[in-house]
């Protein structure tokens, strides 16, 4: 990785490390070189679960331990981990080996494990503090980018309320007319504690939902 | 709940006793209690602390592996980290402690055979969340250290011979060496093979196998028994 990728990767990720080959170590795949990111994967699933964990503990206080895990494994689930790869730029900074790189369908599952291994990195260099800096940062929606915009609006916002620990969005009907030229829908979106809530108005249900739950996305600040 | 004078001094007796033998003084007692009280008996039990001590547990682990082993590949730091977190282990850290004394269970718990090895598992794992929460990481880590990582075989123990290596692993428990009766002597029996029963009484297992000579067939039930309390035997 030349100078730039790197200081790129390092302004993506949000931490600046010490010491730049721990960086590039986390991203060399098992099929490029026996000096591989495997070894910080291991330490890095470990700090990442202990992360999570602790940030759930702390901002669910009144939740049972069922909720607790099962958000858990969505933050930590390899789609979610490839998605914040993804994001960050990781895949395209990989090394790989031949076999894989010559290969149109690479699993991406690499990319969730080098994520874990950058994690395992940040926690070497900078320890603790930073892993939990950068788990606040990028896993936890509401405060990061929006990880994928094209996705739906309604999606987001349920994944949001599970990290949260809200109940689901409930979206109710408040108008709805016919008229000779199509129909017009209004929505009222709302999240049961919640104190902001979203309205939408569209010439379909679907869409109406949509502004509505975009809505209330913009008004809790998570886009 | 009526609090009487002898609840009020048996219960600074009982917490000042087992922070004593954990090595670590809480701020705050109440979250050692918390981590002492199983599901059956309240709304407010260990399961939350032990989702916690759970993931600091694998932190500290994988932490240690991670610096102790400079050389060696990611599948066998696994297999020592499962070997770390292992149940029965845990179980037997537990009993070392002396936390089934000390544990708060409902009424459903209290015949003995109801309660698992997980359920000793969990306490210790909640007692590390429990002591995380209450004083970080640090004090965390001096626990661990000493009742869960210091407890195990090392490596190299784990090359030996599974009869040695499970002498060594039970006498850092502090229990009693495992007992080897033979149940069935070819000389009498008319069969051909030996028949080896290997107990460990404190963690009330057994493992029974059959070989040729006596030797390998003490050697096989040891080797079961280490395989059910996770640790890697001779080199396997």
């Amino acid at each position: 990785m030349n100078e730039k990728d790197l200081a790129d990767l390092q302004d993506a990720i949000g931490y600046q490390f010490k010491d730049t080959s721990i960086l590039e170590r986390a991203l060399v795949h098992a099929s490029a070189d026996v000096e591989n990111n495997e070894r910080l994967e291991f330490l890095g699933d470990a700090a990442l679960g202990y992360a999570v964990s602790s940030a759930l503990f702390e901002r669910m206080s009144k939740k049972s331990v069922g909720v607790l895990a099962e958000r858990k494994s969505i933050l930590v689930s390899n789609k979610r981990l490839t998605q914040v790869a993804v994001s960050l730029g990781i895949d395209k900074r990989m090394r790989l080996g031949n076999s894989i790189a010559n290969n149109r369908t690479v699993n991406r599952k690499i990319y969730a494990d080098a994520l874990e291994a950058v994690i395992g990195a940040i926690s070497m260099d900078g320890g603790l503090d930073a892993v939990q800096a950068f788990v606040d940062q990028h896993l936890y929606p509401l405060e990061s980018k929006p990880l994928d915009l094209e996705r739906h609006a309604k999606s987001r916002l349920q994944e949001w309320a599970d990290w949260a620990g809200f109940e689901s969005p409930v979206y109710d009907v408040v108008k709805h007319e016919s008229h000779p030229n199509g129909e017009l829908w209004q929505v009222h979106c709302t999240v049961k504690d919640l104190n902001h809530d979203g309205e939408g108005v569209a010439h379909s249900k679907r869409e109406a939902e949509r502004i509505a739950a975009e809505v209330l996305l913009y008004k809790i600040g998570g886009k | 709940m009526k609090l009487n004078l002898y609840d009020a001094i048996f219960g600074i007796f009982r917490h000042w006793r087992l922070q004593t033998r954990i090595g670590y003084r809480f701020k705050d007692l109440t979250r050692l209690d918390e981590a002492l009280t199983h599901a059956s008996v309240d709304r407010v039990n260990n399961e939350r602390l032990e989702f916690l001590g759970d993931s600091v547990l694998e932190l500290i682990v994988s932490e240690y592996l991670y610096r102790q082993y400079s050389d060696i590949d990611e599948g066998t730091l696994t297999q020592l980290k499962i070997m770390s977190v292992n149940n029965v282990h845990l179980q037997s850290v537990a009993l070392n402690l002396g936390l089934d004394e000390q544990l708060f269970i409902g009424k459903g718990m209290y015949n003995v055979e109801n309660r698992g090895v997980k359920m000793y598992a969990d306490v210790v794992e909640a007692l590390i969340g429990a002591i995380y929460i209450d004083g970080g990481l640090r004090p965390a880590r001096k626990f661990i250290d000493k009742f869960v990582i210091q407890t195990l075989p090392t490596l190299e123990e784990t090359q030996m011979h599974p009869k040695t290596a499970l002498q060594n692993w039970v006498s850092k428990q502090g229990m009693e060496y495992p007992e080897y009766d033979v149940v069935q002597d070819p000389k009498r029996s008319g069969g051909s093979d030996w028949h080896v029963k290997c107990t460990i009484k404190r963690l009330a297992i057994t493992r029974t196998a059959a070989a040729r000579s006596r030797k390998a067939a003490e050697t096989e039930a040891a080797r079961q028994i280490l395989d059910s309390l996770g640790i890697m035997a001779n080199g396997a």
